[in-house]
């Protein structure tokens, strides 16, 4: 049986609500890193409380600098499951895919003549175990020009996927009911660009279970290699 | 003259989808066509709408408290099931008007379709 995650959407009852009718098995809620405080953990943690699927919690990170984007990636690394890494220019986009820290790089194509990653940065993605992710809600929320730009930059950054073969997924960004999309619709979506049926069910499924076991190993880790790999009782170690 | 009717094997191939709407307000079933024929249009060109050949059968509403919903079946031609349901998925907005649509089934015959999920 395949199991559908949706990892990015935003802390709303009423999202999770629908993600549980539409059958998915997990989610990740994304805080916004200048809004991030003590209250949205108690969110989460209500939230988390108050359902069946699988919640996990992270922040994404939209900075222009990346000196402060570095701090912020220091700051939050202990705090939270995931850390997302809005897109910006060149600049940005390479600092955040070589920082092993940054979780998820959030539509590095977004406002660029091309995809916004190259040869150099795909090699750093696939060595620093960082994920692309592509949002549907802004295939579905632009038109024309924009979105047949968009869908050709996707389609030039799944060129270097098939090249270097780091880790894609997709998601819907939802805000509100409005913006959930079953499993089904998100496959069909996914299928825009120039993508098999199987990579799209692969991009809410499978490569979303291959960030669940980064957000493992980088809990159970207790410095960089070394890792907690069973909890010893107590009473033999006596 | 009255045209005669085609015979059955001439006639196109249809498949029937049956979907539900959810919306913030009122919409009345032109609106509705009108959006789903220019978001196919915008999505897939002229050439291949015209291959789609939509069509919307029925289209009611249905009471529920949290918002407004109506259901509904619509009519493509065969083998285009994958751009309508695509169209339906990536359908938004109606101006300012909120609204997603969830496609149930797909079947041949609207009576099927309708022992299934009773939408007429």
């Amino acid at each position: 049986m395949t199991f559908f995650y949706d990892f990015n959407i935003a802390p709303n009852e009423e999202v999770i609500q629908c993600l549980e009718d539409h059958k998915f098995k997990g989610a990740c809620m994304f805080f916004d890193a200048d809004n991030y405080d003590n209250s949205c953990k108690d969110i989460f943690n209500y939230l988390n409380e108050n359902t069946s699927l699988e919640l996990y919690h992270g922040i994404l990170i939209s900075e222009s600098n990346p000196e402060l984007l570095r701090k912020h990636v220091q700051r939050y690394y202990n705090k939270v499951d995931l850390i997302m890494v809005n897109g910006l220019n060149d600049k940005i986009n390479r600092v955040a895919c070589n920082l092993a820290h940054v979780d998820i790089l959030n539509r590095p194509y977004s406002n660029k003549r091309h995809c916004g990653i190259n040869h150099v940065l795909a090699s750093m993605l696939v060595e620093n175990n960082i994920t692309v992710n592509i949002d549907i809600y802004e295939l579905l929320h632009t038109r024309q020009m924009r979105r047949a730009k968009l869908i050709n930059h996707v389609n030039e950054m799944m060129k270097l996927k098939d090249k270097y073969g780091f880790n894609v997924i997709a998601s819907s960004s939802a805000k509100s009911f409005y913006d959930v999309r079953s499993p089904k619709n998100l496959i069909l979506l996914s299928q825009l660009f120039k993508v098999d049926e199987e990579y799209a069910r692969k991009l809410i499924s499978d490569n979303v279970s291959k960030v669940i076991n980064d957000i493992t190993i980088h809990k159970e880790s207790v410095i960089d290699g070394v890792r907690i790999v069973h909890d010893v009782d107590k009473r033999t170690c006596e | 003259m009255k045209l005669k009717i085609l015979p059955p094997t001439l006639r196109e191939k249809k498949r029937y989808i049956a979907f539900y709407v959810y919306s913030e307000h009122e919409i009345t079933k032109n609106d509705f066509t009108y959006h789903m024929w220019n978001k196919l249009i915008g999505l897939y060109g002229e050439v291949t709408s015209s291959d789609v050949n939509l069509w919307l059968v029925s289209y009611k509403r249905v009471s529920n408290q949290d918002r407004i919903t109506y259901k509904g079946i619509l009519k493509c031609q065969r083998g285009y099931e994958k751009e309508t349901l695509t169209m339906l998925a990536s359908l938004t907005n109606i101006k300012e008007n909120k609204l997603v649509v969830q496609s149930c089934g797909t079947s041949g015959t609207i009576k099927s379709l309708n022992r299934k999920y009773d939408l007429l």
